[in-house]
């Protein structure tokens, strides 16, 4: 029979194949190495897809995120995405999920998959994933990409060590090389993410995924496959989730790669954005505009989105004190 | 006693790509980070001939080591 998944059919054989059909994945951040592994698992049939992703499409996303066209820009990422994912695949379940992921929604965001994709851009959420996996047990699969350099890590604590064996704690910001710094490549990311979809293929079919950290240089046409820590680290042994457990409330960071701050609220909140949106406009004195996801508008030089999260992006000179205190006075604490 | 010592991404930057040192005996993976100006919180991966290695892990004459940045973006 010549259908949709024939070809690939032919390659996994059919028992092996058909399993895709019946298997939920969670793909956590949709930007470059996400658009690229959402892509792949969604053409290749698996049954369920979850996507998460708290971003809008901007214009610096369009040289390296597969999944977005200039009609997207402003639009969240996790609903685009899955509007063109339906389009290459009608058949099977997309769910968008336009979130931040936080120690207060990780659990219930990520629960119920047999894999969770990271395409996540940051190590706060691969902590995050990392306790969700010590805690039930789902495989996950890092994958990370800067510059003209990819690595990908199949995880499956306890079976295999967990992120925490390798490096105990996040490195702080400014200890990493980011997308700011370094810049990235398309491609670049683009193989990286291949090589991570082609591990999940493997794992939701039930073969055993590359045991080793790949770590690439495209650029300087170099590869190391490196062997995990062969003992496992006190936090995956006991079941110690200490990123998940965390308990803030609000955060302030500077935008990655553009002149801003992004203010994160924990656990995420509901906000009433049309009550606001009178509120803003009396102490403006300019129009905001209400999306029903997303409510924007200006205050002096800053261009502000506040999201009915609760989270908020403010676009401009500020620092990330300065967008705190705003954010605190207009919203609360 | 030498040991071969292997540099990548952004490590390379003012240092090399790869050379051959020369360490006293008893000497741990953190003292030659450490020699070479790395601070532990950057570095992402050690490989102590081809396998994960903790940075108080000590060396012998002949070691290959190579130290990684971690890859966050995506």
């Amino acid at each position: 029979m010549i259908d949709r998944y024939a070809k690939q059919r032919i390659f996994l054989g059919r028992e092996p194949e058909a399993r895709l059909r019946d298997r939920r994945v969670a793909v956590v951040g949709l930007g470059a190495t996400g658009s690229v592994l959402a892509s792949w698992l969604a053409r290749a049939g698996v049954g369920h897809l979850t996507l998460i992703d708290r971003d809008l499409v901007e214009l610096s996303n369009l040289q390296r995120q597969l999944l977005y066209g200039e009609g997207d820009l402003g639009r969240p990422k996790a609903e685009a995405a899955r509007e063109r994912l339906a389009e290459a695949n009608s058949s099977i379940e997309l769910v968008a999920q336009v979130a931040d992921l936080t120690s207060g929604n990780a659990r219930e965001l990520l629960a119920g998959f047999d894999l969770i994709m990271d395409g996540t851009d940051n190590f706060e959420a691969r902590f995050l994933i990392n306790d969700v996996a010590i805690l039930t047990g789902t495989p996950w699969i890092y994958t990370g990409a800067i510059g003209g350099e990819g690595m990908v890590w199949p995880l499956n604590p306890p079976r295999t060590p967990c992120l925490r064996c390798l490096i105990e704690e996040p490195p702080a910001s400014g200890d990493v090389d980011t997308c700011d710094s370094a810049g990235v490549l398309g491609p670049a990311v683009g193989i990286a993410a291949s090589w991570g979809a082609l591990e999940a293929i493997k794992i939701l079919t039930g073969r055993e995924p590359h045991p080793e950290l790949a770590r690439f240089d495209f650029w300087h046409n170099e590869r190391q496959f490196i062997q995990p820590p062969a003992t496992r680290c006190r936090f995956c042994t006991d079941k110690v989730t200490e990123f998940l457990d965390a308990r803030w409330t609000l955060k302030a960071s500077s935008l990655c790669g553009l002149e801003g701050v992004q203010i994160r609220v924990n656990p995420p909140r509901q906000l009433d954005l049309a009550a606001l949106k009178p509120r803003l406009e009396a102490r403006t004195g300019r129009d905001w505009k209400d999306s029903g996801l997303a409510l924007t508008g200006t205050e002096g030089e800053l261009r502000f989105t506040l999201f009915k999260d609760g989270r908020a992006l403010v676009h401009g000179p500020v620092t990330p004190e300065r967008a705190k205190g705003w954010y605190t006075e207009v919203v609360g604490a | 006693m030498l040991i071969t010592v292997k540099l990548f991404a952004n490590f390379r930057v003012g240092r090399f790509v790869v050379e051959v040192r020369d360490y006293p005996a008893g000497t741990a993976i953190k003292a030659v980070s450490g020699s070479l100006g790395l601070a532990s919180q950057e570095i992402g991966m050690t490989m102590l001939n081809g396998r994960h290695a903790e940075p108080e892990r000590v060396l012998k004459d002949g070691d290959v080591l190579a130290f990684f940045p971690l890859l966050g973006g995506g």
